[in-house]
């Protein structure tokens, strides 16, 4: 980013610093007042920055999702995969509220999107097993249907990428059973085409294990 | 009334004017010049870099684009079928914008017909518009596209600022600056956030939740005012979720540079 200058930061101005550069250019009655791109901008950001910026208002702060609609699974699974994990102790819904310890094994990950995690062969075998519980822990029965069938989706991501990146199998479920699970995903119209390759491959690494447990 | 509207309204009158788009276009007609400038700094001060990056993106070199611009943000001004054609019941202000911007270009002739419109030197100033460089991973996109980025762009830099400027005034700068080294600046440098140990020392923060709880503060804010800015530009509040997944939706589809 070639652009960002930190001595001329538009919002991370300094204490002494009361109007910030942006009001300058609104509502001052300036028919020339435009802001300069010299400043620091999100312009020039890439697509994908833009979007986790904007999933930062997605949640009202306690990295709940504020829908005020019902939604489908295929939207609230790319509010998930496009947000970050939420380790806001504080906050009901944070993986170490849900799974009752601090999750430090995620500390590492923080400003990664959970995308991103699923779908790094880097990401660690430890971060998976942590994705798969948080995830099996949400889909638990009585909730929302689409919710329930977005948080199963990212459960069984998790266990594939364990499987095709670590070759190591993090679930009970038997090869059989995994490799049925991600032929239906792959047919599902609202799962989006990363996760239908990711679970392409796993399911080609429970054929290869048939017969396994 | 949040303090910087109090302010506002107090240090600076022609503040208290604006509300939404709509309101800046109906204004821009308005018999009172101070309520006109307000209103005409709001449109160009928010929709010039769409406008332009879209221009640009359909292929018009730099001065082409610039006076394109300047000419469809006049036409906003002083056409009144431009304006009479703003219906409020039907659709968002970005698709509108959009909408009126592609009928713009294809009843232009030449760059030389919109300088024709205006006076010598044209009639509206905007700084930076020559200096804007359209992003290369932008410029491989359709002009639609380049038009929702900038649009996008524009919009989080409102809010940045002003959840910046709400914090500061509020007397919670430090919220603000734990927030942007945990959440803002790992997005937008692609880096790893500033341990929350690290920063609890450097601003005498007694606990580690105490500073998470500062975040959560802060994202509450941003929240807020995203979705107020967002309210501005759409027909209701359940429209208001739509358009930012609608974006989010676009830029999550990846392509150049994501």
């Amino acid at each position: 980013m070639g652009w960002f200058n930190p001595g001329q930061c538009c919002y991370g101005f300094d204490k002494q610093s009361a109007q910030p550069p942006y009001g300058a250019a609104h509502g001052q009655g300036h028919l020339s007042g435009i802001q300069r791109v010299k400043e620091e901008t999100t312009y020039g950001l890439s697509p994908k920055q833009l979007a986790k910026l904007l999933a930062i208002g997605l949640q009202d702060g306690d990295g709940k999702s504020n829908s005020g609609m019902s939604r489908g699974p295929g939207e609230m699974l790319q509010e998930i995969l496009a947000a970050e994990p939420p380790l806001d102790p504080s906050a009901p819904d944070s993986f170490p509220a849900i799974l009752n310890r601090p999750c430090d094994e995620l500390l590492p990950t923080v400003g990664r999107t959970t995308s991103d995690l699923l779908l790094d062969s880097k990401t660690d075998l430890s971060v998976m097993k942590t994705l798969k519980d948080y995830y099996k822990a949400l889909a638990r029965p009585g909730g929302p249907e689409a919710k329930q069938a977005a948080v199963t989706v990212i459960y069984y991501a998790a266990i594939a990428s364990a499987l095709v990146f670590h070759a190591h199998k993090i679930t009970k479920h038997p090869y059989q059973t995994l490799r049925e699970a991600y032929a239906e995903l792959e047919q599902k119209p609202w799962v989006p085409p990363e996760l239908k390759d990711l679970f392409r491959r796993a399911k080609a690494a429970c054929h290869q294990r048939k017969g396994r447990t | 009334m949040s303090n910087r509207e109090r302010n506002a309204t107090t240090d600076q009158p022609k503040q208290a004017f604006r509300t939404t788009p709509w309101t800046d276009i109906l204004d821009v007609r308005s018999h009172d010049e101070s309520r006109r400038n307000v209103a005409l700094g709001d449109l160009l001060g928010r929709y010039w870099k769409p406008v332009y990056c879209y221009l640009r993106c359909k292929g018009y070199e730099r001065e082409t684009a610039k006076d394109l611009t300047q000419g469809f943000l006049h036409e906003i001004v002083l056409t009144r079928g431009l304006i009479q054609r703003a219906d409020r019941a039907k659709g968002r202000f970005r698709t509108f914008l959009l909408k009126a911007l592609r009928e713009y270009v294809v009843s232009v002739h030449r760059a030389e017909t919109a300088k024709q419109r205006m006076p010598e030197g044209g009639l509206i100033r905007l700084e930076g518009i020559g200096e804007l460089t359209v992003p290369e991973l932008i410029h491989c996109t359709s002009p639609r596209e380049a038009f929702d980025y900038a649009w996008a762009s524009a919009l989080l830099d409102q809010v940045l600022t002003e959840v910046a400027g709400e914090c500061r005034e509020t007397g919670i700068g430090i919220h603000w600056d734990v927030f942007q080294a945990r959440v803002v600046r790992p997005i937008m440098d692609n880096a790893k956030p500033s341990p929350l140990a690290g920063l609890c020392a450097k601003y005498c923060i007694s606990s580690e939740a105490k500073a998470s709880n500062m975040v959560v503060t802060v994202k509450r804010r941003f929240h807020a005012i995203l979705r107020r800015h967002v309210r501005q530009l759409v027909q209701s509040d359940e429209e208001v979720h739509e358009e930012i997944r609608d974006l989010m939706r676009i830029f999550s589809k990846g392509g150049a540079g994501s």
